[in-house]
């Protein structure tokens, strides 16, 4: 099999054909969809914020209601919060292993998914590993590059 | 006596006639297009006659051989180019259909259909072309297609694949194996691929469950991936060359970026396989949220004896296999993504169609499949369209989990001349949750995007790419028609990767008042498991028609189940639990 993701990100330079095309080189008006107005972003790094507290409980299995994925409760100093890791991050050779008791650190966003209030983990510290649990735009990562300690 | 007056007058009157059978009356032609080479028992296909040179009306009159049970035609005499639906006879064999022009009986053309009956290896006689996308064992999203030789006795005499993973991508390679399709339409199709360093080691096999002699839905279902996808008759009476990818096409794939985040595109795009161009287009990508258009110009090779080939768009590369000329399942593997969808014709070969507002009108079902800020996301609805404004809509989301059901209320859409445009649902709780923005790519009228083949029913509609913040997928729109529904369905269902990993399953079941019944293939991370029993129930929406509530029971596990009717053989199924989310097709047999 050949190997994928080896090269050069060609993806940058396409960009910049996008904007280096002579504008009469361009079918605007017959080619260009209208771009519909998205719902406002619910996953912004502007409104990320950092937590400190100890993790209560480790929860593999979300109860009706909550988000599919594993669920960390953690002790802060302003209260208990549900912590939404997903369903890669316990996963794969460099796996995120916690226990009750243990000090963490999070980044990410909260905010209502249901009838809930959830804090999305965009990265977690436990000791010195650091991982990443989403990018920056809140989308899961998968466990290849989950797994990577310090990417955050 | 001197002969040379007399000859010299023959050769005149000889030459006139000649000049007067050249100038004033060519010989008529007919052909008849569309007709498939096989089709399964009681089967329908829309047939059409295209007469030329006839002075008269140009009108044909249908008919076939044996007379006595060979089917029938509605109607049975159709005007020049216009389209009947010839419905094949109950039992199998060999029937010759024939087009003759009604004013000049002399004139005829014909073509010979084989029936095979339904359920047996002879119902998968030919090239088809196979398209699955799922979870393999290294645990990344993985993508397979490619084309099979079916010799009608449960051999695949030759064919050729492509298989792509984060990791590697292997292809084309070669194919061979074995298959077996029961009485009632399931079977299993083993291919030995020419090479042991797939993550199969080089043997994959596939559950299917077949609705017709030229379609089907498949499972990959073995313990080295487990995805869904499609099976469909590739037509070689009349192979698909380089010309018969000519044209304006829609295209959606669904993936993730070199980062293994998740990512989509779609676009249109103006592809020339005869002269090797693309001369033009604009793809949308959705890079995890992170939306950007780009102008596209590049290359494509025409089609292998297999219906292989390949499309650059401005470094995003394509692998094709073409079901026909306007149908192309594809893999995307490149250095920026890993993704897998279609490329689908908007006209006639060797056209550009024309769209506006006004080309989506009436009642539709669609779908959506793809992942949200909260996990994996399943959307399907129905809505109405009429001049730039959807109503009377509702939808079923399943969030990561989170699930919500709501209306679709005056929510506008914009389609552009070549087809490119958008579609805003509501977005937010007790609506549509991650799905608001959708752009929209309108594809040709006359083709069926569940069943290519099938052009009787279902025909036009649109692809989707979900351009949200919060939502990244890919999706269909499709006609839809509400009504009673009995017999025989194909179903199969795909539940994304969750903390057990992913699952799929396909199979065939009766359905009677409301109920299905029968056996599906299961494949649950990797862990298979044969003639499982299954059964469904609905529950009509009254305050929609077409939307049904009910569940799906599979071995030991039950699941809610909303079923969106697209007609009366299809429906669009989105899992509703908070524990899985997943979508997926009923089929009729």
């Amino acid at each position: 099999m050949r190997k994928l993701y080896g090269g050069v990100i060609l993806f940058a330079s396409m960009a910049l054909l996008a904007i280096a095309v002579p504008a009469g080189a361009q079918t605007t008006a017959q080619t260009t969809a209208r771009t519909a107005a998205p719902a406002a972003s619910r996953y912004e790094a502007s409104k990320e914020v950092t937590l400190q507290g100890n993790v209560l409980d480790i929860v593999t299995k979300a109860p009706a209601g909550k988000l599919i994925g594993t669920h960390v409760i953690v002790a802060t100093s302003s209260g208990d919060v549900d912590a939404h890791l997903g369903v890669y991050a316990m996963k794969g050779k460099n796996a995120l292993t916690l226990t009750p008791g243990e000090r963490v650190q999070l980044v990410g966003v909260m905010t209502t998914a249901g009838a809930n209030q959830v804090f999305l983990v965009r990265t977690i510290q436990a000791g010195s590993q650091v991982h990443q649990i989403r990018n920056v735009h809140g989308f899961l990562l998968r466990p290849a590059k989950a797994s990577k300690g310090g990417q955050a | 006596m001197n002969r040379k007056p007399l000859i010299f007058a023959l050769l005149v009157v000889g030459a006139l006639a000649l000049a007067g059978c050249g100038s004033s009356n060519p010989a008529i032609i007919i052909q008849i297009t569309n007709a498939p080479a096989t089709l399964t028992a009681n089967q329908s296909v829309t047939l059409s006659a295209t007469v030329t040179n006839d002075p008269s009306t140009g009108n044909v009159n249908w008919s076939c051989t044996p007379s006595s049970s060979c089917g029938s035609f509605s109607p049975t005499q159709t005007a020049n180019g216009g389209t009947t639906t010839y419905t094949a006879p109950a039992a199998a064999g060999s029937v010759t259909i024939v087009a003759t022009d009604a004013d000049h009986t002399g004139s005829t053309a014909s073509v010979t259909i084989s029936i095979v009956a339904v359920g047996s290896n002879g119902q998968l006689t030919g090239n088809y072309v196979f398209f699955a996308q799922g979870t393999d064992l290294t645990g990344e999203p993985y993508f397979v297609e490619g084309t099979i030789v079916a010799d009608g006795n449960g051999n695949i005499t030759s064919g050729e694949q492509d298989y792509v993973d984060e990791s590697a991508a292997a292809g084309p390679d070669t194919v061979s194996g074995t298959y077996s399709i029961s009485q009632n339409g399931q079977g299993s199709v083993t291919l030995n691929v020419n090479d042991i360093t797939l993550p199969s080691g080089g043997t994959e096999t596939f559950s299917v469950a077949l609705t017709s002699a030229t379609h089907g839905l498949v499972i990959e279902f073995d313990a080295s991936a487990t995805s869904s996808g499609t099976l469909d008759f590739q037509p070689t009476a009349a192979p698909i060359t380089a010309a018969s990818i000519v044209g304006s096409y829609a295209f959606a794939v669904n993936g993730l970026d070199s980062s293994e985040s998740p990512a989509a595109l779609g676009g249109v795009v103006s592809i020339n396989a005869s002269t090797g161009s693309v001369a033009s287009g604009t793809v949308f990508v959705n890079d995890s949220g992170s939306p950007q258009t780009v102008s596209v110009t590049g290359s494509v090779t025409g089609p292998d004896s297999f219906g292989r080939g390949t499309i650059s768009l401005s470094g995003l590369a394509y692998t094709y296999y073409a079901v026909q000329g306007e149908v192309l399942r594809t893999i995307e593997a490149d250095a920026d993504f890993l993704a897998g969808g279609a490329f689908y014709g908007q006209g006639t070969p060797g056209t550009n169609a024309s769209f506006s507002n006004t080309s989506l009108a009436g009642t539709y079902a669609f779908f959506e499949s793809g992942s949200s800020v909260n996990g994996s996301l399943a959307i399907a609805g129905q809505f109405t369209a009429a001049s730039g404004n959807l109503s009377v809509g509702v939808a079923d989301t399943n969030d990561g989990g989170t699930n919500e059901h709501g209306s679709i209320a005056a929510s506008p859409y914009t389609l552009a001349g070549n087809g490119s445009g958008s579609l805003t649902l509501p977005g937010g709780p007790s609506d549509t949750e991650d799905v608001s923005a959708l752009l929209i790519f309108a594809t040709d009228p006359t083709l069926n995007l569940l069943d290519p083949n099938n052009t009787t029913t279902g025909v036009g509609g649109a692809l989707i790419l979900d351009n949200d913040s919060n939502a990244v997928g890919t999706g269909l729109i499709v006609p839809q028609a509400t009504g009673a529904f009995q017999g025989n369905y194909a179903v199969n269902l795909q539940f994304f990767p969750g903390a057990g990993g992913e699952e799929d399953f396909v199979g065939q079941s009766t359905q009677s008042g409301g109920s299905f019944t029968g056996t599906v293939d299961l494949n649950d991370n990797l862990v298979t498991a044969s003639a499982v029993a299954f059964s469904g129930s609905t529950t009509a929406d009254s305050s929609n028609v077409g939307r049904y509530t009910g569940s799906f029971t599979v071995g030991a596990n039950s699941y809610h189940i909303t079923y969106y009717q697209v007609n009366s053989g299809e429906f669009f199924l989105i899992d509703t639990d908070s524990g899985d989310v997943g979508n997926g097709f009923l089929q009729s047999q």
